[in-house]
């Protein structure tokens, strides 16, 4: 468990401060991907040895969408990304897609 | 659905046994009846007085006998036997003391008893049907003792509880005919006929014997020349049923219209009516059924029993707690009061069930086959079917011989590995193409680990670590299948195992039960010893100290420890498949792949307890 913990504070995807301010929900996320791809990753691995048909990985694709994403929308894209990741799909290079420019209603000047 | 439930049904089947205190009782009612029968005689009335207080909650379907049951009430309490009251206009035909009637073919071993002309023994003949795998074994008795109390087999159902207690209590006359018939026992074929008349009551249930597993029953009740819808039962359960899980394993299955289904024993309501035109009836376990075929299936009246009794949930401690279990019955007739049927107790056996068809449309009989009895699941079964298909073509080319099923299992693992063995070789090329590359993948990773996840530059990290695969011909799709059919192969072998009767009590030297857990451990343990040792000698660069130790260590240790508990089948599978791998991992090892995947796993376990222990490259 310890050993969970000094992960979570090692991994290097730490979400800016001065952008929005990442959430709790957003950690706990980040830290049980982290796990997985420690832990869980290799087990499935060694029952089919070879890579991944996409890059970046799907866990990496779920760690970046939801860094940049945040939980909601990072979890949508990365469950897209897992029903894409079969059998009949061809692979190869499979970039998050950015965030929107957004145009929250303070920003914008009063009519 | 034309359904209701009969509130008086848990009545059934209690009080069988006459107790001091209940004489008094009943010598009361008894005079009472006789008093009551003495008017109704005197009185000489045939129409009904008035109309019985109707003993169902459905009027609507109640058969024609509620609307002409004269104003008497049943004469349910006069035990048979018995000396008649002077009343009675039907001349009594009755035994005098109970006696048992064993019939007998190639297949089956039947005792009925007079006294409510049903069924105690029902015992199957073949070498393979014990009751346990050790060799004291006896014959399968398909009356499970266990359930007794809820009624015997081929015992009457009606929607009258007093009816009911009488017409399965009462001592029948038995007629026995056939060729070789002495001395109540029959060698099939014949038939023997059950008569019991009393009190306005005429009962007549003949069964006909051949040399299959199937009965031909005839059954008809009437209560003053009325006939009375009177069910044919299997009340409760079958004789492998011991403990709760093989309780647990109870199904209510049918075919209706041509279309079979089932459902699981929880979900059975007990006095169910069903009056639909069911081409079969069954309750069914894991490798034995109970099936009533109607001879006429639009009439065909099916009602649903379902009672529970007290088991321990700990069957080799008959002292631990005890929880109920779920027992299913079946009760089948027909509408019109006669019944005609054909019935099957035996086991789930394919050759056997495909051989006995239901009535069709026609009369004749065409329906479908009992074959759907046995469920391998409906999307495993894609795959358990071949496999089961595939295992007994084996075991017949095998010929006679106790320990075919097992080696069954090591021919079909051997083969599928050897089938799978291309796929495996060119994933194995691709994780070493994979290893080749590695350094400069992880290169191209140090560049950016200075950017945060959401700089939108690290996206470029991607491109160009697709560039460096695209570049040294890294195949991206290949690499998916090599061992992902072996799970559900896994769980197509549990179905298997657990569904075919064939594999129930095979054996495999030590194996007493190939569809029960290994009794000496012998092959979890070697399960846990094939994977360790697989795992350990596997070259795997992406994985650190205590990642490898995991997957060493942990990975066959679950997996032993699951399949402690599962069909040992199951286990002699995945043993033989693993000792293949080891095997194969060996070679590997000696060829020039193999070694040159052991010099980069070794050169960057050097690497990284040198450098940076910490850093976390699992092969993703």
């Amino acid at each position: 468990m310890t050993h969970v913990q000094s992960e979570a504070a090692q991994h290097n995807i730490v979400p800016d401060q001065a952008t929005p301010p990442a959430s709790r929900l957003t950690h706990i996320l980040l830290d049980l991907l982290d796990f997985y791809r420690r832990w869980l990753s290799p087990a499935i691995h060694s029952l089919k040895p070879g890579g991944c048909r996409y890059v970046p990985t799907c866990s990496e694709y779920a760690s970046t969408a939801i860094a940049i994403h945040g939980p909601l929308r990072g979890v949508l894209l990365a469950s897209w990304r897992l029903l894409r990741c079969n059998p009949f799909a061809r692979g190869g290079l499979d970039q998050v897609p950015l965030a929107p420019i957004s145009h929250h209603l303070h920003n914008k000047p009063l009519p | 659905m034309a359904e209701f439930r009969n509130p008086n049904l848990q009545g059934q089947g209690e009080g069988g046994g006459s107790g001091g205190d209940m004489r008094g009782l009943m010598s009361v009612t008894l005079l009472a009846l006789v008093v009551l029968l003495g008017f109704q005689y005197f009185s000489k009335s045939k129409q009904p007085a008035t109309p019985a207080p109707a003993q169902t909650q459905s009027q609507a379907q109640q058969p024609a006998q509620s609307a002409a049951t004269p104003g008497q009430p049943a004469p349910a309490q006069l035990v048979a036997g018995q000396a008649p009251a002077p009343a009675v206009v039907t001349p009594v035909v009755a035994a005098s003391a109970v006696s048992e009637t064993t019939v007998e073919n190639d297949n089956l071993k039947i005792v009925f008893t007079n006294q409510g002309a049903q069924v105690t023994h029902w015992i199957l003949k073949g070498k393979q049907y014990k009751d346990h795998p050790d060799p004291g074994g006896q014959q399968l008795d398909l009356v499970n003792p266990k359930t007794a109390d809820a009624g015997l087999p081929l015992s009457l159902y009606t929607y009258e509880p007093e009816l009911t207690k009488q017409l399965n209590s009462a001592l029948y006359q038995v007629s026995v005919s056939g060729a070789s018939a002495s001395n109540g026992l029959l060698q099939a074929p014949g038939s023997v006929t059950f008569h019991y008349a009393a009190n306005g009551l005429d009962v007549v249930k003949t069964f006909r014997f051949d040399a299959s597993y199937v009965v031909t029953a005839e059954v008809e009740v009437k209560r003053n020349g009325v006939p009375v819808r009177a069910l044919l039962a299997w009340p409760a359960g079958l004789g492998d049923q011991t403990e709760p899980i093989q309780f647990a394993s109870g199904k209510f299955d049918w075919s209706l219209n041509g279309k079979d289904d089932s459902i699981d024993a929880k979900k059975v309501s007990n006095g169910a009516t069903l009056d639909q035109p069911y081409e079969y009836a069954a309750i069914a376990d894991l490798y034995f059924a109970a099936a009533f075929l109607p001879d006429a299936p639009v009439r065909t009246s099916v009602v649903t029993l379902h009672s529970s009794i007290q088991l321990p949930t700990d069957p080799s401690d008959p002292n631990s707690q005890k929880k109920p279990v779920d027992v299913l019955g079946l009760a089948v007739g027909d509408t019109s009061g006669s019944t005609r049927l054909r019935f099957f107790a035996g086991p789930k056996d394919t050759d056997l069930l495909k051989t006995i068809h239901a009535t069709g449309p026609d009369g004749k009989l065409t329906g479908p086959t009992l074959d759907p009895l046995i469920q391998f699941g409906s999307w495993l079964g894609v795959i358990a079917k071949p496999l089961y298909l595939a295992l007994r073509g084996l075991d017949g080319v095998l010929g006679p011989g106790i320990n075919n099923w097992g080696w069954a299992i090591i021919i079909v693992t051997v083969i599928f590995t050897l089938v799978m063995l291309p796929l495996r070789f060119m994933a194995m090329k691709s994780s070493l193409k994979m290893m080749r590359i590695q350094p400069k993948a992880e290169a191209i990773k140090k560049r950016y680990a200075h950017l945060k996840a959401t700089d939108p530059k690290r996206a470029e990290m991607n491109t160009e670590t697709m560039a460096l695969y695209k570049a040294e011909g890294v195949n991206m799709y290949g690499s998916c299948l090599p061992m992902l059919p072996q799970i559900p192969l896994f769980f197509a072998y549990f179905r298997v195992l657990q569904n075919a009767v064939e594999l129930r009590q095979a054996h495999w030297f030590w194996l007493t039960d190939l569809s029960l857990p290994d009794p000496k451990y012998i092959l979890p343990i070697l399960i846990i010893l094939a994977m360790f040792l697989t795992q350990y000698i596997t070259p795997s660069p992406g994985m650190d100290a205590n990642q490898r130790r995991m997957m060493a260590i942990m990975m066959p240790l679950f997996m032993g420890f699951v399949l402690l508990h599962y069909p040992s089948g199951l286990a002699l599978y995945w043993g033989t498949s693993n000792l293949i791998n080891l095997a194969l991992q060996v070679a590997v090892n000696q060829s020039p792949m193999g070694k040159e995947m052991l010099a980069i796993s070794a050169k960057r376990a050097v690497k990284r307890s040198g450098v940076n222990p910490k850093t976390i490259q699992g092969k993703r």
